[in-house]
């Protein structure tokens, strides 16, 4: 497969519109309580549906933008830089999953605002705890390539190690739909959002080397940093390339690994560079008056989405 | 962001995939020496007789005259077919090919880039100096103006296949006065010009494949300079860009089916007891998973490379995200080989003797062309645009 990865000028207009519309979601927000849970989010779900978020890759005569899923991940890196709530994310995905089992019903109403659909951490009802999903009634869980999508009851909150997201036990309710390769859409979009997280704690630590002087120059002029800093790009753009290369492959026949491959530098990209970023930020980066943290916590939700090291491994090595 | 589509590019690959599951020498290739270059110059010819050679050079000096899409297209179906490595062709075709194309006269490019594309020659690179590594600005080998020549003085170091190389990519000063970048001219050495000494230098692999050289009073004409006197800096540059970015993408297919090879090789069942596989270890298995996934992530590095080189001519400091990628990679790939056979990897006469090889092979990656430290200085300078260090403290 040939591919050209970097961004179309239909594109860069369909990323610069979601990027306008995210501007009021700041990342600094999250220094207030009343936004946790995304809450601003859900203040402004309309908006999103305005612009076509839910919809982007639905045909026309559904409603639809008839666009890929190429424009749905440069959409959910966008989400990633902001630290916007799961739900914006899931929803996106639990509208394309509901149309392609030929549930038009549930699909119109995730499009149009009206029911709401959030991650669970885990396929298994067991163990599933629902993430964030404050106004949600579905849950979207995976296994290796299949995804299911199921309505729930709400039971007792959890603390999070991300205190912005709502973490709740779950009961299923009614009905569960399945879908047979969905997961790998599903691994591929949280890994965009991932990618968004990588980036955006790249920039941030690179703007602070820039600015932050200690013996006469800014610290980012000291190999130590720089060098830190230079990895931060690498594993970044690595994390990227791949999630956009698994991202056109998916709709060409692609494969389990491809989407576990992007699943893995995505989760490995936004984790170190969260972490290397609380270190550039010295002392400040370990307080809780630099945002640093938020990145770290959400990197931790994402990685943690239906998290199984062994079903990743054996779909890298094909087994 | 999308898929690239089209009919003539399937037809290509078709074309390309037939000929070469005819053509792709069987014979093994000789590790080093002046028989590895025959086999090298050999299947080049081969290729270019039959219009594979130079798929993205222009027509008019015997390329293909096809873009950067076909280019990469056969490579892909020349490590799908088993292709040999590029080895001592890769000065030439990936380096000094490319900037004559750029950089090149019409006199310089009309004689050396169809000799390149038929197989006549090998070249080699004349940058570092004993002095002058990773700061090369500094080098000091001087070539001084006489009439129509430049006399050339001085040492060369680190120069690949410098022993077995027709021609040379010379780095010389020719302006002592001026600022450090400001002085040096990028030259055209033919390596059997009077006063050329070569010295082979073996490497910690037992390889020999590259070499010191002295200079001595060595008459260049003034005709071989390459895009102007004193303009040798951003000509090197043009050509350290190519190295950084798509011109590793032989190295890369080569690194991803070393792998595949070692996936393999975990996958048998070895000799003992229970006829046990190493991949059935969860720790063996985790190290080469982590190897898949990074092995095409390189790959997508590359098709980004790609992407970018479609957009402008000349490749940007990104390259050097691919490079350490690719060097640091090559390097754990090979160590994780190491580690799952020993301790039959101790042995360099078995089986697994082309492991320990590549193994020790693997530390140049990070050294040359620019060592890893170096290509993180200039992302963090080039590409993320941090201050660079005030001097003198």
């Amino acid at each position: 497969m040939i591919v050209d990865l970097l961004p179309t000028e239909e594109q860069t207009l369909i990323g610069d519109s979601v990027a306008g519309l995210l501007q009021k979601l700041p990342v600094e927000r999250l220094r207030d309580q009343a936004n946790f849970y995304g809450a601003a989010e859900a203040a402004m779900w309309d908006g999103f549906r305005a612009i076509g978020l839910f919809s982007l890759s639905l045909p026309e005569d559904a409603g639809g933008a008839g666009l890929g899923f190429a424009e749905e991940c440069l959409c959910a890196r966008l989400l990633g830089n902001a630290l916007t709530s799961p739900d914006v994310l899931a929803t996106m995905l639990a509208v394309r999953f509901a149309f392609g089992t030929g549930d038009a019903k549930l699909a119109a109403a995730l499009q149009s605002g009206e029911t709401r659909a959030c991650f669970a951490s885990a396929d298994d009802v067991e163990r599933a705890q629902i993430v964030d999903g404050r106004q949600a009634s579905y849950a979207l869980s995976w296994r290796r390539a299949d995804a299911s999508l199921w309505r729930f009851e709400p039971g007792a909150v959890q603390h999070c190690l991300d205190e912005t997201i709502l973490l709740r036990n779950a009961t299923p309710s009614g009905k569960r739909a399945n879908a047979e390769g969905f997961a790998l859409r599903a691994r591929i979009a949280v890994a965009a959002y991932l990618v968004g997280v990588a980036e955006a704690v790249r920039d941030m630590a690179v703007a602070y080397a820039g600015a932050r002087e200690q013996f006469g120059q800014p610290i980012g002029a000291f190999q130590a940093v720089k060098h830190a800093c230079a990895d931060m790009a690498v594993r970044a753009e690595a994390a990227m390339a791949q999630t956009w290369f698994a991202a056109l492959a998916l709709d060409h026949g692609g494969g389990e690994e491809d989407a576990a491959a992007a699943q893995v530098l995505a989760i490995q990209a936004a984790l170190e560079n969260a972490r290397a970023n609380v270190q550039v930020h010295g002392g400040m980066g370990f307080t809780y008056e630099c945002d640093a943290h938020f990145y770290l916590k959400r990197a931790h939700v994402f990685a943690a989405l239906n998290a199984n090291d062994a079903v990743v491994r054996a779909m890298l090595l094909n087994r | 962001m999308h898929v690239i589509a089209l009919p003539e590019l399937d037809a290509f690959r078709a074309e390309a995939r037939d000929w070469l599951a005819r053509n792709v020498p069987r014979s093994p290739r000789p590790p080093e020496g002046e028989a590895m270059r025959e086999f090298d110059l050999a299947w080049q010819r081969t290729q270019f007789e039959a219009g594979w050679a130079g798929i993205a050079w222009p027509k008019a000096y015997g390329g293909r005259g096809a873009s950067l899409l076909e280019q990469l297209i056969w490579y892909e179906e020349y490590a799908r077919a088993g292709g040999p490595p590029l080895g001592s062709l890769f000065v030439a075709l990936s380096h000094a090919g490319p900037t004559l194309i750029i950089k090149g006269s019409e006199e310089q490019k009309a004689e050396h880039l169809p000799k390149i594309l038929r197989g006549d020659v090998l070249w080699c690179q004349g940058f570092s100096e004993p002095g002058a590594g990773s700061d090369l600005a500094s080098l000091r080998t001087h070539a001084e103006l006489d009439g129509d020549h430049l006399v050339v003085n001085g040492s060369k170091i680190w120069t690949s296949y410098g022993h077995l190389a027709r021609y040379q990519e010379l780095l010389a000063r020719t302006d002592r006065e001026a600022p450090a970048r400001h002085g040096i001219s990028w030259v055209i050495c033919d390596m059997k010009t009077p006063g050329v000494s070569v010295r082979p230098i073996k490497a910690m692999s037992g390889l020999t494949h590259f070499c010191q050289v002295f200079y001595d009073n060595v008459r260049i004409p003034l005709a071989n300079v390459v895009g102007g006197l004193n303009n040798g800096w951003q000509v090197a540059m043009t050509t350290l860009g190519f190295e950084r970015g798509a011109g590793t993408i032989s190295h890369q297919i080569e690194l991803a089916r070393a792998l595949d090879a070692l996936i393999d090789a975990a996958s048998r069942p070895a000799s003992g007891a229970n006829n046990r596989r190493l991949i059935d270890d969860d720790h063996v298995a985790a190290k080469l998973a982590q190897l898949k996934a990074e092995v095409s992530a390189l790959r997508s590095l590359t098709a980004l490379s790609i992407s970018r080189g479609l957009r402008e001519a000349v490749p940007g400091a990104e390259g050097n995200i691919v490079a350490l990628y690719f060097a640091d990679l090559t390097k754990r790939l090979h160590a994780v080989a190491l580690d799952l056979f020993a301790p039959h990897a101790l042995s360099r006469s078995g089986p697994l003797g082309d492991w320990t090889l590549h193994y020790l092979e693997a530390f140049k990656w990070s050294i040359g062309g620019g060592t890893s430290e170096i290509r993180r200085n200039t992302i963090g300078e080039r590409v993320l645009g941090l201050p660079k260090p005030k001097v003198g403290r």
